[in-house]
């Protein structure tokens, strides 16, 4: 009797039990199902929201690119368009360019130097020969996007490559005082890409010029230490990923934590050096500085440090062209301490710049 | 490597075909010949391959003027001659006298036309060829 009264109690115990955690449950539970009911047309006002304003956004990229557009002299929409041929688009992206602004000069050239534009000026056939030189241009096997060359003489020439051109060639705008304008470049080589139903894809590859630390500063020449010491000195303040310096074939002393792996700057150093040769010898002048600029969006910059042309200053920045005051400070640096290079002095536009 | 200068060297002539060829790998040799096919200057890596385009560039220009005025391509202003070993590339200086450059195997032609026209323009603006 006990034992069926000593059930019957726990029975009763653990009905109560459960009855009572029920009641006790029962209102979290209402509160959590309200909750969430809440939640579940907050999610779907959300959604409509969401979609709501991806249908403005769409709208605001459909105007916005019809503007932009419209700002480039394209048509409306690219369907529908006929390609053009390879013949007939060098002359149309010149008189494009042309009439966007002007310049001394602009070639469209293959990469064998010869122009498949009208010869209009006495430099016409030197710039298709400097394109040449730029479309073989090669650091880590990528070609630039964009050469900018500055000549001692205050001449400027913009090479770049068009994408997607069958044979290889390149746009080349010559101009005095000051580069050709980067957006009308940009707008020129747009229209050459739609004019040639050409689809441009992001860069998949390393970018060539940027990415690897020189773990330990490098120098091979006595002045070493010194060099480095003022390397370290620039690079701290002018936002540079890497400087180096180069005599003749070989550098001679760098520092970076983020340029060109070790065995790309020394192709990097001659790759720019040889551009640099060829495109004075072609121009008929001497190069002051040259901007070698990759598909990934960085640049490296050469300069040449002193009057003979031996050492050069090269720099590498993720983010776009080197400062010039920067650059041209420690290349006025550079030449006192290099042998050969400080005697003649710096050229009198170098004076006026650093004035 | 055996070079080749012509007597005029010194002269105006002499100095642009040198400084075209200076820091020049491509080229092989760089001359300037008059109408009678005399050498007004060159230089060259090699003595033959001036001797050879003495030889035939005065014929080659004769042809060539005749080809173009028949065709009524007009007065010849520069023309390549793209070989599978060298290349070579003629610019007219006055109407009589050439300028000759020529380039070794893989030089690009527009770089080699280039180049001729510069030292067309060169000795013509020097007054390379008034002696």
């Amino acid at each position: 009797m006990i034992e069926l009264a000593l059930i019957g109690s726990a029975l009763g115990s653990a009905a109560l039990a459960a009855a009572t955690t029920a009641w006790v449950s029962r209102g979290p539970r209402l509160r959590a199902e309200k909750r969430l009911t809440e939640l579940e047309s907050e999610l779907t006002r959300e959604r409509s929201s969401t979609r709501r304003k991806l249908t403005e956004l769409g709208l605001v990229h459909a105007r916005t690119t019809g503007r932009l557009r419209s700002a480039l002299g394209l048509p409306p929409s690219a369907s529908g368009l006929e390609p053009m041929s390879a013949r007939k688009l060098p002359q149309a992206l010149r008189e494009r360019l042309e009439g966007l602004i002007e310049v001394d000069a602009v070639v469209v050239a293959d990469a064998s130097g010869l122009a498949w534009t009208r010869e209009e000026s006495r430099s016409d056939h030197a710039l298709a020969a400097a394109s040449a030189a730029v479309l073989a241009s090669r650091v880590a096997g990528q070609g630039p996007r964009v050469v900018h060359v500055e000549l001692a003489d205050a001449r400027h020439v913009v090479i770049c490559p068009i994408p997607g051109s069958e044979p290889a060639m390149a746009l080349a705008v010559a101009s005095t005082s000051r580069p050709a304008s980067a957006f009308a470049i940009d707008a020129a080589l747009a229209y050459a890409a739609e004019a040639r139903l050409h689809v441009s894809t992001d860069p998949t590859e390393p970018d060539p010029l940027v990415g690897h630390a020189l773990g330990q500063a490098r120098a091979s020449s006595a002045l070493g230490p010194q060099l480095i010491a003022e390397l370290e000195r620039e690079s701290s303040h002018a936002g540079v990923g890497m400087l180096a310096i180069g005599v003749g074939d070989d550098i001679v002393a760098a520092r970076g934590s983020d340029g060109p792996s070790v065995a790309d700057l020394s192709a990097l150093y001659l790759e720019l050096r040889t551009l640099m040769d060829r495109i004075a010898h072609r121009m008929g002048g001497r190069v002051r500085r040259l901007d070698w600029s990759s598909s990934g969006g960085s640049t490296a910059s050469a300069v040449s440090v002193g009057p003979t042309g031996r050492s050069l200053l090269i720099g590498a920045s993720r983010a776009g062209k080197l400062d010039v005051g920067s650059f041209d400070r420690l290349a006025g640096r550079l030449r006192r301490l290099l042998p050969n290079e400080g005697s003649r002095g710096a050229q009198p536009r170098d004076e006026a710049r650093h004035a | 490597m055996s070079r080749t200068n012509d007597a005029s060297q010194s002269s105006s002539t002499g100095l642009a075909v040198e400084e075209l060829r200076r820091d020049n790998p491509d080229l092989l040799g760089a001359l300037v010949v008059d109408g009678r096919g005399a050498i007004r200057a060159a230089d060259a890596t090699t003595t033959g391959v001036v001797e050879a385009a003495v030889a035939l560039v005065v014929p080659a220009r004769e042809l060539l003027d005749r080809v173009a005025a028949e065709l009524g391509c007009g007065a010849i202003k520069s023309f390549v001659l793209e070989g599978d070993r060298a290349s070579m590339a003629f610019a007219d200086i006055d109407g009589s006298s050439t300028a000759i450059v020529i380039g070794n195997n893989g030089s690009a032609p527009g770089a080699l036309r280039s180049d001729a026209l510069n030292l067309s323009e060169r000795v013509g603006r020097r007054g390379g060829m008034a002696s």
